[in-house]
């Protein structure tokens, strides 16, 4: 279980820039993932850290020891696939083994072992069948215990739940973090689904064309971005408001809001839909319900006036219906000012 | 009526392949077979005879050849296997220039060729010896050698290489205990095109061996062109004989290796 960290790492192929200037840190035993959208270079980062690809720069330290020379068998990062490539020519038993063999570990050791890891995934009883034999989660679970046999310095998990079927996916969630805090192993997690990384990361790096934008907890990442981009990628439906910063008060279609210590300008708010609150309205109400879409535990709504249309977010004891009359207030201390000005679509 | 067809164009198929059998099996055991009959008017087996007689030579000639083309299979599987795998997980200049240059010697005839090799066979000494014949023997082979493993490569993908990497298996490690069982497959089809492709040269085997090597397909030519039906009937079957069962016994040979569910996809 070693500590990462990484200084300033690029690569590019031939003309074209994958990523750029990329540092950040792992804690021992902690958990970080690298959210971003697909192609932004996601899995080309995770296979330098395993030493399948060289940097062109930058340096990669466990523990403080440089790593970038070290050839990927030497340097103890395991990197699970998506498709979590299990040898097919090998049983479940060979494929967990098969890092121990690598290393020459003596045949009643290693059998040890084997029992162990599948004891740990919940694979006992599944010794000699093939990978083709097996469904989808047994797969993952058998690529997670071989790769955990050889006992990594640092684990890589590179979209590892992105195969599986929704519910599947949600326990091997589960799963996948319990098991890495119990085995207090430094883990990096690639993935492009934002709930995923808010889910399981102790913290987040949010790396977009090529270069990390964001680094920090869950929390930080998704009430205070850094950026619009940042915002933007984390969280499915947003609102965005306009309005002018002046002497510490932002104004916009939505009312007067305090905005101390931002200077003046233009800006653009972002309100997530949970921060709009309506409420039972009367005939005098501006608001009206546009749309309804019920997702069980939360209830989504498009509330328009004749200027402006909000997403809320609501809870389900109350639900409304279309057309009905809302009184809409919005929780302004919870709203980020972004100076940028961004084209809408 | 599709359906049909498609039936139809089977029929014809195994009819195409079957029918010319059935009349070598026929000439195989015929003394004579004059027009206008429908079946050979006269029973036997001089030639089978001949083919196994110990002191005409047949048989030895035979195994000769087929250690040859053995030899050669090998040889060509042993040398395509690292230009199939770069051609197919690298990309570098010229690599597109390269595959033609590979590919050439299926478009370009040998015999185009063979006689500027025979001269320097000559020259250093590799004419009428058994290695000239295996080494010009290889010029017709090694194309299909490397286009079937680099398909094979190609379906294998590089990251299973790199997931055996990052678990501590060595580059020649990775070799041994994954590329090479899962591309078996491969191996196999590569070896028994160049057992083929190697067994049925008669041209260069004639022209670099000189003679002094004798080969079957040597053995085998006169006869055709001398017109004794029953004696080239009897040796084109011990021919086709011969290649399955090279290639029978490589599939046994190979079994324990390519078991059931070894697929490049899981």
């Amino acid at each position: 279980m070693a500590e990462v960290r990484v200084e300033n790492l690029s690569k590019a192929f031939g003309a074209e820039k994958i990523i750029s200037g990329i540092n950040f840190e792992v804690a021992s035993g902690q958990l970080l993932s690298l959210l971003g959208p697909s192609g932004a270079g996601k899995t080309t980062l995770l296979k330098i850290i395993a030493g399948l690809v060289r940097p062109d720069t930058g340096e990669i330290y466990f523990d403080d020891v440089p790593v970038v020379k070290v050839p990927p068998e030497k340097r103890g990062a395991v990197l699970v696939f998506q498709d979590y490539l299990l040898f097919p020519h090998m049983t479940v038993e060979q494929n967990v083994a098969f890092g121990l063999t690598m290393a020459g570990v003596p045949r009643d050791k290693r059998s040890k072992i084997v029992a162990e890891m599948l004891d740990l995934v919940n694979m006992k009883g599944y010794e000699h069948k093939y990978p083709y034999e097996l469904s989808g989660g047994q797969k993952q679970r058998v690529a997670l215990a071989r790769a955990l046999a050889v006992k990594p310095r640092v684990l890589l998990l590179d979209e590892p739940f992105s195969n599986l079927d929704p519910r599947l996916r949600e326990s091997m969630r589960e799963f996948t973090r319990d098991l890495q805090r119990r085995m207090e192993m430094t883990t990096i997690l690639v993935t492009h689904d934002w709930e995923e990384a808010l889910m399981m990361s102790d913290r987040i790096a949010v790396l977009i064309n090529g270069s990390i934008k964001q680094v920090g907890t869950p929390e930080e990442v998704y009430f205070r971005p850094a950026s619009l981009e940042v915002a933007e990628f984390l969280g499915e439906k947003k609102n965005y408001v306009e309005g002018r910063v002046k002497d510490g008060v932002f104004s916009c279609p939505l009312g007067n809001f305090p905005a101390p210590q931002t200077a003046d300008g233009d800006y653009t708010a972002l309100i997530r839909p949970e921060h709009v609150k309506i409420s039972q309205g009367g005939e005098t109400s501006d608001w009206t319900i546009y749309d309804v879409r019920f997702a069980g535990g939360c209830v989504y709504y498009r509330v328009v006036r004749k200027d402006l249309t909000l997403v809320c977010a609501a809870n389900n004891t109350e639900i409304y219906r279309q057309g009905d009359k809302v009184n809409v207030s919005v929780d302004f201390s919870k709203a980020m000012l972004f100076e940028k000005k961004k084209n809408f679509d | 009526m599709e359906r049909r067809f498609v039936n139809l164009l089977l029929y014809v198929a195994i009819g195409g392949i079957l029918f010319p059998i059935v009349v070598l099996m026929l000439w195989a055991f015929a003394r004579e077979w004059p027009w206008p009959h429908l079946f050979p008017t006269g029973f036997s087996v001089r030639g089978w005879i001949h083919l196994f007689n110990p002191t005409t030579g047949a048989l030895p000639v035979l195994l000769y050849s087929v250690m040859l083309s053995s030899l050669v299979a090998f040889i060509t599987v042993t040398l395509s296997l690292p230009a199939a795998r770069a051609l197919a997980f690298y990309d570098f200049r010229g690599k597109r220039a390269l595959e033609i240059f590979i590919l050439s010697p299926m478009v370009i005839p040998t015999t185009a060729v063979a006689m500027g090799i025979h001269v320097n066979f000559i020259r250093i000494g590799l004419a009428d010896t058994f290695w000239g014949v295996v080494i010009c023997h290889l010029l017709p082979c090694i194309p299909y050698g490397i286009k079937i493993l680099t398909g094979v490569f190609e379906a294998l993908g590089d990251r299973i290489e790199q997931q055996a990497r990052v678990l501590g298996a060595g580059r020649l490690k990775t070799y041994l205990y994954v590329t090479l069982p899962l591309i078996s497959p491969g191996l196999i089809t590569a070896s028994i095109m160049a057992f083929v492709v190697s067994f049925s040269q008669y041209f260069l085997t004639f022209l670099i061996g000189g003679g002094r090597v004798m080969t079957f397909s040597m053995l085998l030519f006169p006869f055709i062109q001398g017109g004794d039906r029953h004696l080239s009937a009897v040796f084109s079957l011990a021919f086709i004989g011969t290649v399955l069962l090279w290639v029978f016994a490589l599939e046994v040979l190979f079994r324990r290796w390519v078991k059931k569910g070894q697929y490049f996809y899981m």
